[in-house]
């Protein structure tokens, strides 16, 4: 149940962000590609360490290459170094929600929505998706 | 004056549009659904509406439209919504509103998200654009306007169309 929320390990959290930060119609990034853009901002890294720091091979990664992640997959560096993650994970969880279930839009007056109507909105999506009989976002690839 | 050309760019996006007589939300509704080919559906909003709570979203799927709204504080205001966002509809606002999705999302980069939901693009206007519409809409089908309220006509506007946080 995703409600436990314990520390991640920065394996798990750089697991994560590949799994949700990737275009809709196309799987995650290769190691290559991270690696290629990341190389492109002038941060030496190979694909190789990549996978491993995704793996938990390796961890220790330097503040350098901690920040060339983070922005690579849009978050903000202290999302590597945070005891508490959930604001984050949250908002990847609607982005995700929003590509995986076909949204090809959402229109609302957003000000000042609290975190709570993130999770609100997310049920909307789920259900308005359940009314069309198609499957839940989570088996579709 | 930027006022009444955006009135004739809503009426321009009318065009061709019938309102339904005798008109009703749920035969609007209908319409618009058979004009865009698509299912549409209406929601009551699946939780109690809270201040931090949008009072209508639309949210369009693949396949389908799908309008979820709040319980009004009247049969007017419900319906009011139901139009603003139907409003967004028939002015074709296919994209994630990008200040919607940035108030969302705040601690991601918006390059990022863009990136992600790859048809998004950025937009605030649409939001006058929507109430317009419904406005329009409301005039075609003959309604009376709500009753009055203090700060005068656009006081009265922004009270129907929810642009001001409910007390």
């Amino acid at each position: 149940m995703p409600e436990q929320r314990n520390q991640a390990s920065f394996a798990e959290r750089l697991d994560r962000l590949f799994r949700a930060v990737h275009p809709r119609g196309r799987g995650e990034y290769s190691y290559e590609e991270v690696a290629n853009a990341i190389r492109g901002t002038g941060v030496t890294i190979s694909h190789t360490y990549i996978w491993q720091l995704r793996k938990g091979v390796r961890d220790n990664p330097t503040k350098r290459h901690l920040e060339a992640l983070a922005r690579f997959f849009g978050v903000p560096p202290t999302y590597f170094l945070d005891e508490d993650t959930s604001g984050v994970d949250d908002q990847l969880e609607l982005l995700v929600a929003l590509r995986d279930n076909s949204v090809r839009s959402v229109a609302l007056r957003a000000a000042g929505l609290s975190e709570a109507s993130l999770t609100a909105i997310m049920g909307m999506i789920e259900h308005a998706r359940t009314i069309e009989g198609l499957p839940p976002a989570s088996e579709t690839a | 004056m930027r006022r009444s050309r955006l009135h004739r760019a809503c009426q321009a996006k009318l065009a061709g549009f019938q309102v339904p007589r005798p008109f009703s939300i749920e035969a609007l509704c209908a319409q618009v659904a058979r004009s865009r080919g698509r299912e549409l559906h209406l929601h009551p909003l699946p939780y109690p509406h809270t201040p931090d709570l949008p009072c209508g979203i639309w949210i369009a799927t693949a396949d389908a439209d799908h309008i979820v709204h709040a319980h009004g504080a009247s049969a007017l205001h419900q319906q009011n919504i139901i139009l603003h966002e139907i409003g967004h509809m028939l002015c074709d606002h296919t994209v994630t509103a990008g200040s919607d999705l940035a108030a969302l999302l705040t601690d991601l980069d918006p390059a990022m998200v863009r990136r992600v939901l790859a048809r998004t693009r950025y937009s605030t206007p649409q939001e006058e654009e929507a109430e317009m519409v419904a406005a329009l809409i409301m005039r075609q089908a003959g309604w009376a306007p709500g009753p009055p309220r203090p700060g005068g006509p656009l006081g009265r506007l922004s009270d129907v169309f929810g642009l001001t946080r409910e007390p």
